[in-house]
């Protein structure tokens, strides 16, 4: 049977933490598509992916977000940043789970950048948002690690990183 | 589909996979250039959060009654044209309520209006999704419409 996706790794988190990171992502793909799961938070908080080493005073990162919240649409641009941001228009939310899916394009080539697609279900039943966001980390390291991070509040048990390799053929 | 339906189901999902995949080429009969699909999980309605553009302006809104997944290519749309799109059910076989990520792309290469849509869903349920129901939200899909689904299991 052809297989699209592969499934490469998933991490779970068996205790609440800080951050849920993903390590050793193999090389041998083309693509990597990530889907993330993030059970009710303790703590209304926003959700960001740091790639591989990035300390907090990385400013590699930038992206644009397109959002509906319900009653409009808007966009926003943030730059120069450590991370991906996975919400803008609402947060993570105390009482639903979120769901998203990152898409890296070309993440093992170490001579470009790499650029991401990001898509975050923030729909809590009359509230919430929908975005659509577009990223690219300024540096051509190839993407090894993956560090889902709650901005200083703990990722709830049950968290969930899974990576899916796509080959070209 | 071999003639025209108001809606698709899958019933008797299995459930080995982590994450449920939609996939659709579709066109409905109603007398417009796009309008919704939605989805019933179980039978049952949840909620979405939702945009689209159509290139001139573009909308957000919402729904919590019926689950509007995709904008799709209408009657009025250029003979022939099918709109497309997906979504994706997460962690369908949990415990909690289950989030929805989804996208359409219902173009016609025309002045016809079309609309680019992305949206976020949440069927507010504990129970695991055993059928999936993917819908016109007014007429008919029309034959040669085509949805899949795919299970998605995660390493």
């Amino acid at each position: 049977m052809a297989v699209t996706y592969e499934p490469v790794v998933t991490a779970t988190l068996g205790s609440a933490a800080t951050e849920l990171t993903v390590s050793n992502i193999p090389q041998t793909y083309t693509d990597l598509v990530v889907d993330v799961f993030v059970p009710p938070v303790p703590v209304a908080t926003n959700i960001a992916m740091y790639i591989n080493d990035n300390s907090s005073g990385s400013t590699e990162c930038g992206f644009v977000t397109l959002f509906s919240n319900g009653s409009g649409v808007g966009s926003q641009r943030s730059y120069q940043h450590p991370y991906f941001a996975m919400n803008y228009a609402a947060t993570a939310n105390t009482t639903y789970p979120t769901a998203y899916t990152l898409h890296f394009f070309q993440y093992a080539r170490t001579d470009v950048r790499k650029s991401v697609i990001i898509m975050s279900s923030l729909d809590y039943a009359g509230s919430g948002a929908s975005e659509l966001r577009e990223g690219m980390r300024n540096n051509n390291e190839a993407i090894t690690k993956l560090r889902l991070n709650a901005s200083g509040q703990n990722l709830p048990v049950g968290t969930r990183v899974s990576i899916f390799g796509i080959a070209k053929a | 589909m071999t003639s025209d339906a108001a809606s698709v189901t899958f019933s008797n999902i299995p459930q080995t996979y982590t994450n449920l995949l939609v996939k659709w080429v579709t066109r409905g009969t109603v007398s417009q250039n796009a309008y919704y699909i939605y989805t019933a999980l179980n039978g049952t309605a949840g909620s979405t959060t939702y945009g689209y553009s159509s290139g001139s302006a573009a909308v957000g809104d919402r729904s919590t009654g019926y689950m509007y997944v995709v904008y799709t290519s209408a009657g009025y749309a250029t003979t022939n044209t099918f709109g497309t799109g997906e979504f994706t059910i997460h962690n369908y076989t949990g415990s909690s309520a289950k989030p929805i990520t989804s996208w359409s792309a219902p173009e016609t290469n025309s002045a016809t209006s079309q609309a680019a849509f992305w949206g976020a869903g949440l069927w507010n349920n504990a129970a695991a999704v055993t059928s999936v129901l993917v819908g016109a939200s007014s007429g008919n899909l029309v034959a040669g419409s085509s949805v899949y689904l795919y299970g998605i299991k995660h390493a």
